[in-house]
């Protein structure tokens, strides 16, 4: 499965509710044995919610490793997706 | 049936960002309401209302109408200036706070450059809200994209706050105001839930902060919540170093506590009158630069600090 957030949540996606929403689909891939790749093309930014629901919460199984990936990640989230994953405990975490 | 106390209330002259505080005060009898009473609410004298206090009077008349504390014979006397009356119904504020709302005597035009007072109570409610507010600044201010885009992000993240830890039926209330001939705008978010004192303790780490001021500068820490296992805490943070970086100003009142922002100063007070619930204010320069990745990268300095 492929998913280009720009499409479903415009250039600033925000709302932890449709993030949460997002996260249940994708593991609910992540279980059904897919490969899971978000492509982040267009995206401007995203809200803190948004980023924890998505990068921070979402939790891949060891035996999902390397099934889900998040593409084209704007450089001016990357600190924030570090911090909120530092605040959430351990998990594998996604490429 | 015993005749039902009559409660007067009001507001006089102009109530700024600077004059929330007066408001406050002159609320409180509605405030303060627990038991239905003949609501005398006179606005005959009112000349201005910003975006913040504008919130809280909608707010706190809608409390008493939702909570059916408005005995038979309540009223409110309108403006006695026709600009500040057709301003006010222009921002919903008598079909916000009335069931029954009088004949509006203007034809209403598409609007550009503000919407009405936005009232949330839902997940949906709250992101049209911050979507709404914005595309207002964005067509007042000529904001651009990257403004915008922060805007977005910090209205979502103060509303959301409210629904999930204001623990109120009543929902949230919010309305904002640019000035384009200053170059600054005003958005207010507004609730009368359970107030940050009270929310925070719900997690025992917080549980024995020992006044409001305090609850609020503790919120206002990055990590801070109620509820770690489902926020992470730092919406707060993110909007006040926003606005601190654009030059703005931030302000936070709850229960008897304020944390003000202004130019580069922070204040925090403990203040006279009681405000169930909390107002959070921000107001920024369209001016200047509202950046939210510069905000992002400053995270993990500032707490290795």
């Amino acid at each position: 499965m492929r998913l280009l957030l720009v499409d479903a949540f415009g250039a600033v996606p925000v709302s932890r509710a449709r993030a949460r929403e997002l996260r249940l689909t994708i593991q609910r891939s992540l279980t059904d044995g897919e490969n899971v790749v978000v492509d982040l093309e267009g995206i401007s930014t995203l809200s803190p919610s948004f980023v924890d629901e998505l990068f921070a919460k979402t939790a891949v199984a060891p035996s999902q490793a390397g099934k889900l990936t998040f593409e084209n990640v704007p450089p001016s989230i990357e600190p924030l997706i570090r911090f909120l994953r530092s605040g959430r405990p351990k998990q594998t975490l996604a490429a | 049936m015993p005749e039902s106390e009559r409660l007067p209330a009001v507001l006089t002259g102009s109530y700024p960002l600077d004059r929330l505080e007066n408001l406050i005060e002159d609320l409180q009898p509605i405030l303060g309401m627990n038991q239905p009473a003949v609501l005398d609410v006179d606005l005959r004298a009112l000349e201005f209302v910003g975006p913040t206090c504008l919130a809280l009077l909608i707010a706190a008349l809608r409390r008493v109408r939702d909570e059916g504390l408005n005995a038979q014979g309540s009223r409110i006397r309108p403006p006695a200036s026709s600009d500040v009356h057709r301003y006010l119904e222009r921002m919903d504020f008598m079909k916000l706070v009335t069931s029954q709302p009088p004949e509006e005597d203007f034809e209403r035009k598409p609007p550009v450059g503000f919407r009405p007072c936005q009232h949330f109570r839902s997940e949906e409610e709250q992101w049209a809200t911050s979507r709404t507010l914005v595309e207002a600044l964005a067509e007042r201010c000529d904001c651009d994209e990257q403004a915008r885009g922060a805007l977005s992000i910090c209205l979502d993240e103060v509303c959301e706050n409210v629904l999930h830890h204001a623990y109120t039926s009543l929902g949230g209330f919010a309305a904002a105001q640019g000035w384009p001939a200053r170059g600054d705008f005003e958005i207010g978010i507004v609730d009368l839930g359970v107030g940050i004192r009270s929310s925070l303790s719900r997690n025992a780490k917080y549980a024995n902060v020992s006044d409001d001021a305090t609850a609020i500068q503790t919120a206002l820490v990055p990590r801070v919540t109620s509820t770690p296992e489902r926020n992470a805490g730092i919406g707060l943070a993110v909007t006040r170093l926003l606005l601190a970086a654009n030059g703005g100003s931030f302000t936070v009142r709850s229960g008897f506590g304020a944390v003000r922002d202004v130019a580069g100063e922070t204040s925090v007070e403990a203040m006279s009158a009681e405000l169930p619930g909390t107002v959070i204010s921000l107001r920024a320069s369209s001016e200047r630069s509202l950046d939210i990745g510069a905000v992002y990268a400053k995270l993990e300095s500032i707490e290795a600090a």
